[in-house]
């Protein structure tokens, strides 16, 4: 099995690949059963190979790959996804789940290779790790449930739009029932806040500590990060609220509010990672952050691709 | 002999067209078969109207029959008051075999929207049945009619068309009612009507667990016996406004020549509610439901017979070998029929030809017998044995003539040659 050990980004990217065109060909061709075990078996293939990358990464790192870097953080959410779109695949087997799944699976791959591989945010104590690691899966799982909030809100539309107009491409797809997506949708939501929340709040007092630790003075409101966890996070609330108070609002509109909200989260958080990981804009997060309040100019600190970090330095990445 | 049809159904016309030709309720069938026997009161007539065809069976027996296509147009263009060149392109124009065979395509559902669908046997069974009753059938489309039904049924055993998932209401429920709603246990289910549809669809909702149900008819009665059927609770029709506020699914299937929920009264109702999601079934020809209705907000579903057109051609794929099957038998039950219709014309000059010759022997036998009164029992036996041997022989060719020619339909040449021949004098 020493060939996991070599298995690159791009092998599970291309896996993905192929079972999105066998994804669309199923519904927009024809239903075979072929089609089907090719579907599956590009995703099987693509979630071990997945699967081995991060193991491979967080074995070089010595940490959990949510603590190495944003580019692993990104593969374990593209990873969480991959899995349930797997489980999907096998239990409901005429759904057209992965025109949706595997696109936002892909996107956050191909974010991940533009994202710095590096760590941010030196955790050489045990506890900053535990709150580092609690900090960055209370995200994960945040930003995890906001994205499947926007896709089911996708599906919602274009299954409404299915049923309203009963025309065009749209009804070859086959759907869960609105009533389902509703309550997908629904639920993603109320879970995505007490996860978005305590992402945050933890993140704020390792931002304190660490910085306590280095002797600088606040938390640097200005990080692009920080900035776009906040705008995120009271864009959930205000969906939450929304999606609580819907008696008399039509599944539509808290669909669209929620795609929109969701559509909002993946630019302003894959954004600053893509520049960050190019360099051009320094966060606390890509590892160019100095310690101080930001300038943005510092871009000399661990932008190199392929720098691992060390057990004595690592550095927390949500 | 002679059958037309005229026919406005879901291939040829949208919704729209067709309810505007419908025949939805007794009255008007009354009114309609009235009028058509007043202006040819020697043609027979069926009328089959449901929610997705309505078509005009007429028929005479006589050769020199004089109702055409213009009459049934003309006459459908005058009940409904709807100008001829507006439906014109839109209908069916069949006779003879064409027309057999199109009644026996019908009534085997190779014509239906949903295919295989067991609902229009029973609606061309009460089409006939309803003719009956007002005198407007006659030999011909009763022999027709009650072949279609037998052939309804060999097809039902002898083919796989009616296996699965076949019914209007099963296929509506199915791929728009699941679309909709994941579960329908927690849903009220309102049935505006009482009729054969009606029970169609509550039967179909029941099985996929719907269990608080509501029923509004116009007739208390039928509406409670409905009701009492499915476990539901019939309501005041004067409520009806509430129930349409406080249901999540609605079947609209009433007999109503007119729009019974206009989108105003809707949205009044509607008012009343939290928009929850709402998935309507109209099933009526006219429709119930101004289309306009679907509107009135987003979480409003309204379909109509037409929107299950494109489900059901996925079905009518699916199912095409047994299709192929069905109209084999179709065809040769055709052949069958027309033979026995052609035959039914022969039959009369076949029948006089051959009393005609028995005749001309009795005759001469009892001249003989007078000149010969002496012969025995045993010689008068073989005489009359041997005559009637030389009769039938004689007969043979000609009416084996006539039954090969009445294979290609009513042998008119061979039949009037025969009578000039053998009935000379007679027309």
């Amino acid at each position: 099995m020493s060939f996991l050990a070599h298995v690159q980004i791009y092998c599970f990217l291309m896996s993905y690949v192929v079972s999105l065109i066998g994804e669309a060909w199923i519904v927009l061709r024809r239903q075979s059963k072929l089609g089907r075990v090719i579907v599956l078996a590009f995703a099987m293939a693509g979630f071990l190979a997945h699967t081995a990358y991060l193991l491979t990464r967080s074995r070089s790192a010595g940490l959990p790959p949510l603590l190495s870097s944003q580019q692993d953080w990104l593969l374990v959410l593209a990873w969480i996804g991959s899995l349930l779109y797997l489980v999907l695949l096998l239990t409901h087997r005429k759904m057209a789940h992965g025109l949706f799944m595997l696109p936002a699976i892909l996107l956050l791959i191909t974010v991940a290779i533009f994202a710095s591989p590096h760590a941010t945010g030196q955790l050489d104590q045990l506890a900053l790790r535990r709150l580092g690691m609690f900090h960055a899966a209370s995200l994960v799982l945040g930003i995890g449930a906001v994205v499947g909030a926007a896709l089911s809100s996708l599906m919602y539309l274009l299954h409404h739009q299915r049923l309203r107009n009963r025309s065009g491409w749209i009804q070859k797809i086959r759907l869960p029932s609105l009533e389902n997506l509703t309550a997908i949708n629904r639920w993603m939501v109320v879970f995505s806040i007490p996860c978005l929340t305590i992402g945050m709040a933890t993140g704020f007092i390792l931002i304190s500590w660490s910085r306590g630790l280095k002797g600088a003075d606040s938390v640097p409101w200005t990080d692009p990060t920080i900035i776009t966890t906040i705008v995120v996070w009271i864009s959930m609330i205000v969906v939450l609220i929304r999606v609580l108070t819907s008696s008399h609002q039509t599944g539509k509109a808290v669909a669209q509010l929620s795609l929109l909200s969701g559509g909002f989260l993946l630019a302003t958080m894959l954004g600053p990672m893509i520049l960050s990981g190019a360099g051009n804009l320094s966060t606390f997060h890509s590892g160019s952050f100095d310690g101080k309040e930001d300038n943005g100019s510092d871009k000399s600190v661990d932008a190199t691709p392929g720098a691992e970090a060390t057990p004595d330095t690592q550095e927390v990445s949500p | 002999m002679n059958v037309l049809v005229v026919s406005c159904n879901h291939h040829k016309a949208g919704v729209r067209l067709r309810e505007r030709l419908a025949f939805p309720n007794s009255e008007k069938l009354q009114q309609a078969y009235h009028q058509w026997r007043e202006v040819h009161p020697d043609s027979e007539l069926v009328v089959l109207s449901t929610c997705n065809r309505v078509e005009i069976y007429a028929a005479d027996e006589r050769d020199d029959a004089s109702v055409s296509f213009d009459d049934i147009t003309q006459f459908i263009s005058h009940f409904h008051n709807v100008p001829t060149d507006e439906f014109i392109d839109s209908v069916l124009a069949q006779s003879g075999v064409d027309a057999v065979s199109h009644l026996f395509q019908v009534a085997c559902s190779i014509d239906s929207m949903v295919l295989g669908e067991p609902q229009i046997v029973n609606q061309v069974k009460e089409a006939y049945r309803v003719a009956q009753e007002h005198d407007a059938c006659g030999p011909l489309t009763n022999v027709l009619f009650q072949h279609a039904l037998k052939v309804s049924a060999q097809v039902r055993t002898e083919t796989g068309l009616a296996d699965g998932r076949v019914s209007i209401a099963s296929v509506a429920v199915k791929d728009f009612g699941k679309s909709i709603f994941s579960r329908f246990d927690n849903k009220t289910v309102l049935v505006i009507g009482a009729g054969e549809m009606a029970e169609e669809t509550l039967t179909y909702l029941k099985s996929e667990g719907a269990s608080r149900i509501v029923v509004a008819n116009r007739n208390r009665d039928r509406a409670e016996r409905l009701a009492a059927q499915f476990h539901g609770e019939a309501v005041d029709y004067a409520t009806l406004d509430d129930w349409l506020a406080k249901a999540d699914v609605i079947v609209s299937t009433t007999g109503s020549s007119e729009i019974l929920i206009s989108k105003d009264r809707f949205a009044a109702a509607r008012a009343r509610s939290d928009c929850h999601p709402i998935f309507i079934l109209d099933l009526a020809a006219p429709r119930d439901f101004d289309p306009a209705v679907a509107s009135v907000d987003d979480n409003v579903f309204l379909y109509d017979i037409d929107a299950l057109e494109e489900t059901c051609n996925r079905n009518r794929q699916a199912r095409e070998a047994e299709v192929q099957k069905a109209m084999a038998i179709i065809e040769n039950q055709t052949q069958v029929f027309m033979q026995e219709i052609y035959h039914r014309a022969t039959g009369p000059v076949i029948h006089r030809l051959r009393e005609h010759w028995h005749d001309i022997s009795r005759g001469e036998l009892e001249r003989l017998y007078r000149k010969l009164p002496n012969l025995d029992a045993e010689h008068r036996q073989a005489i009359e044995s041997t005559i009637q041997r030389i009769v039938n022989k004689l007969l043979h060719p000609p009416l084996e003539a006539l039954k090969d020619e009445a294979k290609a339909g009513t042998p008119e040449g061979l039949l009037h040659a025969i009578r000039r021949l053998f009935f000379f004098g007679e027309k």
